[in-house]
C-alpha cells in the first residue's frame, strides 16, 4: 500500500443537521436504471416535474396502498405510498414502504422490523440511512455520503419489491 | 447520468459525469458486470463460489482475482500486526473487508479505461472518485456520525481518490481484532482518505480493528487522511495538510 496521487481539503463538522430535509429524491429504480442528472448546477431534464418546488401535489397520498398489498401504485406523477414485501432476516421480518412522486422515491419509511435488544437498533439505524442516500444526492453542497456498509438483505429486499410494485 | 445497482448486498450507484449516450450506459453496464462477476467468485453464501470451494481445499489452483485478493489480506496482515485478518476462527474466511473495495477499484479503473474520467462511484458506504462532478470543484464527499444518519462528522473534498469507511453501527461488532479474537470496540467507526479504494477500504478495516492508534499507523500505509470515532463521540484524525484544490 503506498502513497497514491491524492489532493483535497477537509472540513470538520460538528453537526450538519439536516441532510435527509434536503430537497426531494430523484431515484430512477433499482437495478440499474438511470436517474436524473444530480448535484449542484445539472438542470432538471425535459418533463421532470417533481421536486421541492413543483406542483405535483401535495403529500396527501391519493393513491396510497396498503403495505400488505402491494402492487397498485398508479403512474400519475402524484405521490403514491407503496408497501414492499415481507422479508425474512436473520434478525426477524423487515418490511418497508416507499414513497413516490410520480418515478422517484421520496421517503422510505419503515413498516415492520426486527425487535430485541440488538436487532432492533441494527434496523432502525440503517433505515434512516438508505432514506439519506436517496435523497443526499440532491444536496448542492454534498455529492456522496460515506458510512459503514448498511442495509440488510431483508431491507433491500423488501425497497426492490415496492419499486418492482410501483413499475 | 447515474446508475443503481445492487451488488455484495449493497446499493451501490455510479454518478458518472459523461454525456448520457449508449457508450456511457455500456461503459455502466460493463462496470456492474465485473462486480457481479467478483461477487459470484467471492460469494461466502454461495456454497459453488470459488472463495467458499478454496475454504474446502477444493481449488487447486486460485484464479489471479482469488490470488491477489488473498495477498491483499496477508499485506494487510502483516502490516497491522495481525489486527487486521479474513481468518476466521473456524477456519473460514472472510474476505468482505478486501473484496468490495478492490472489486469496486477494478469497475472504476475499467471506466476510466474507457476513457471516462469524471465519476464517482458509492458502494454501500465506501466512495471512489475520478476528476471532479463539474469543471473546477472536486467531489464533496461527507463523513456522516455514527451516532445520527442526519449528521455529519467530516466533509472531504477529493480528487481521483477514495474515502473508506468502516464502523460498527450498522451490522454491529462484525469487525475482529485478529490479535486478540475479540470485537473490536475501541472505535465506533473509522473513515479513511487514501488514492484508491482497495487501499482505503482495507485500512479502514484496520483502523477499526487496530482502534485509535491505528490513525497514526494508517497514514504510514498510504492513508492521505485518517479519522476514528470514540465510543465518547470524540474524534482523532491525522493527515497531510489539506490542501485546497485550484
Amino acid at each position: 500500500m503506498t502513497a497514491h496521487r491524492w489532493r483535497g481539503t477537509f472540513v470538520y463538522l460538528g453537526a450538519l443537521a439536516g441532510l435527509a430535509a434536503i430537497a426531494v429524491a430523484r431515484f430512477g429504480g433499482l437495478p440499474f436504471e438511470q436517474a436524473a442528472p444530480t448535484v449542484a448546477g445539472s438542470t432538471l431534464p425535459a418533463g421532470d416535474t417533481g421536486g421541492s418546488t413543483s406542483g405535483s401535489g401535495p403529500a396527501t397520498p391519493d393513491a396510497t396502498t396498503s403495505p400488505s398489498n402491494p402492487g397498485t401504485g398508479t403512474t400519475d406523477p402524484s405521490t403514491v405510498t407503496v408497501g414492499g414485501d415481507v422479508a425474512q432476516t436473520p434478525y426477524g421480518p423487515v418490511q418497508v414502504a416507499v414513497t413516490f412522486t410520480g418515478t422517484r422515491i421520496v421517503d422510505v419509511q419503515t413498516v415492520q422490523a426486527p425487535v430485541g435488544p440488538e436487532s432492533s437498533q441494527i434496523a432502525a439505524r440503517s433505515t434512516p440511512v438508505l432514506a439519506q442516500e436517496v435523497v443526499s444526492a440532491q444536496s448542492a453542497h454534498i455529492d456522496t455520503v460515506s458510512g459503514a456498509t448498511y442495509t440488510s438483505e431483508g431491507y433491500r429486499e423488501s425497497v426492490q419489491s415496492a419499486i418492482d410494485a410501483r413499475g | 447520468m447515474r446508475y443503481l445497482g445492487t451488488v455484495m448486498g449493497v446499493p451501490m450507484s455510479l454518478d458518472l459525469r459523461a454525456p448520457a449516450d449508449e457508450r456511457a450506459r455500456a461503459a455502466a453496464r460493463a462496470a456492474f458486470d465485473l462486480l457481479r462477476v467478483e461477487d459470484a467468485r467471492f460469494s461466502p453464501f454461495r456454497e459453488s463460489s470459488e472463495l467458499r470451494r478454496y475454504e474446502r481445499g477444493l481449488v487447486g489452483s486460485p484464479s489471479p482475482e482469488l490470488a491477489e485478493v488473498l495477498r491483499l489480506a496477508e499485506d494487510a496482515r502483516i502490516a497491522s500486526g495481525g489486527a487486521f485478518d479474513v481468518r476466521r476462527p473456524d477456519g473460514g474466511l472472510d474476505a468482505n473487508g478486501v473484496v468490495k473495495g478492490w472489486a469496486v477499484q477494478r469497475a472504476v479503473g475499467l471506466l476510466r479505461a474507457g476513457g471516462f474520467g469524471d465519476l464517482c462511484f458509492n458502494a454501500g458506504g465506501d466512495v471512489a472518485v475520478l476528476g471532479g462532478p463539474e469543471p473546477g470543484r472536486d467531489w464533496v464527499v461527507a463523513v456522516r456520525s455514527p451516532s445520527a444518519p442526519d449528521e455529519l462528522v467530516a466533509r472531504i473534498e477529493v480528487r481521483d481518490g477514495a474515502v473508506a469507511t468502516s464502523g460498527t453501527y450498522e451490522r454491529g461488532l462484525h469487525v475482529r481484532d485478529g490479535r486478540t479474537g475479540r470485537p473490536a470496540e475501541a472505535l465506533l467507526a473509522a473513515t479513511v482518505v487514501a488514492g484508491d479504494l482497495t487501499t482505503a477500504d482495507i485500512l479502514a478495516t484496520s483502523v477499526l480493528a487496530l482502534g485509535p492508534d491505528g490513525v497514526g499507523w494508517a497514514l504510514g500505509q498510504g492513508a492521505a487522511w485518517a479519522l476514528g470515532v470514540r465510543p465518547d463521540g470524540t474524534l482523532v484524525s491525522g493527515g497531510a495538510e489539506p490542501r485546497r484544490a485550484a
